[in-house]
């Protein structure tokens, strides 16, 4: 039956609210884990094209985002 | 935004901000609020001078966390202690994952925040958010019309994480003593 479904459902599903903070949470650590990694891969040498197909965006997004900060 | 807070308080707030801005800190955080509380000539700072917290003695203790674990420390800044438990919930160990990355990358300068160093704001520190959060609850529960300084101190000790109170440790910091005077002192002044 629907509603009984509904219930364990809701007996046993985590709280929204938990998930969510794990979402943004995991976020920003993909964001940090992504700076760190690309802040090596420039000392490493590699060019921005590299570090682009590697994350599998675009150069322009890669650049846009770290060569202001990066290439001081 | 600071309509609550008291010419002081307001003061602190602007100058944490530009201390964030000298130091290319993406966000304002509980470390920036507690340099600026010690070097003031208020009440709060005589209450951590007192204790020789000076703004060198800060400043000193910040540089060794940072020297000592700059990725792990500065990243960790960015969590709170929910949303390591939240992560905790999909299996994924936060100090372990940050453990990790200064393995790996700690002796390197972590690259500034992408896109917020130009235009850095008025943007908190999950910790100083919670901070500031917990400075207004600690300015109701004393009845006190306005939020001063006291209760930004108070706040960060209540809420009890963030680099600040970490270094409060450091300097070996009875964080009990201080905030019995802190309360004291903000109930004179109220």
């Amino acid at each position: 039956m629907p509603e009984a479904t509904d219930l364990s459902l809701a007996a046993t599903a985590p709280d929204p609210a938990t998930g969510l903070r794990a979402a943004s949470a995991l976020r920003r650590l993909a964001d940090v884990l992504e700076s760190a990694q690309v802040a090596h891969a420039r000392r490493l040498g590699w060019s921005w094209e590299e570090i682009a197909a590697a994350l599998g965006v675009s150069k322009q997004a890669v650049h846009r985002k770290y060569a202001k900060t990066l290439d001081r | 935004m600071f309509e609550r807070f008291n010419a002081e308080a307001r003061d602190t707030m602007r100058k944490a901000y530009e201390q964030a801005r000298e130091v290319r800190s993406p966000l304002v955080g509980t470390e920036h609020l507690l340099l600026v509380l010690a070097g003031a000539p208020t009440a709060t700072g005589q209450e951590l001078r007192t204790r020789d917290i000076t703004p060198e003695a800060v400043q000193a203790a910040l540089t060794r966390r940072q020297a000592r674990d700059s990725l792990a420390s500065r990243a960790a800044d960015l969590f709170t202690a929910e949303d390591a438990a939240a992560l905790r919930t999909v299996g994924v160990d936060l100090d372990e994952v940050l453990d990790r990355l200064q393995d790996l990358y700690g002796d390197a300068e972590p690259p500034a925040d992408p896109g917020r160093t130009r235009h850095p704001g008025w943007r908190f520190s999950p910790h100083a958010r919670k901070a500031l959060q917990v400075a207004l609850r600690e300015a109701l529960r004393l009845r006190t019309k306005q939020i001063t300084p006291e209760h930004l101190l108070l706040g960060m000790l209540r809420a009890g994480d963030g680099l600040a109170v970490r270094i409060l440790d450091d300097l070996d910091i009875d964080r009990t003593e201080l905030t019995d005077g802190l309360e004291r002192s903000a109930r004179s002044a109220a």
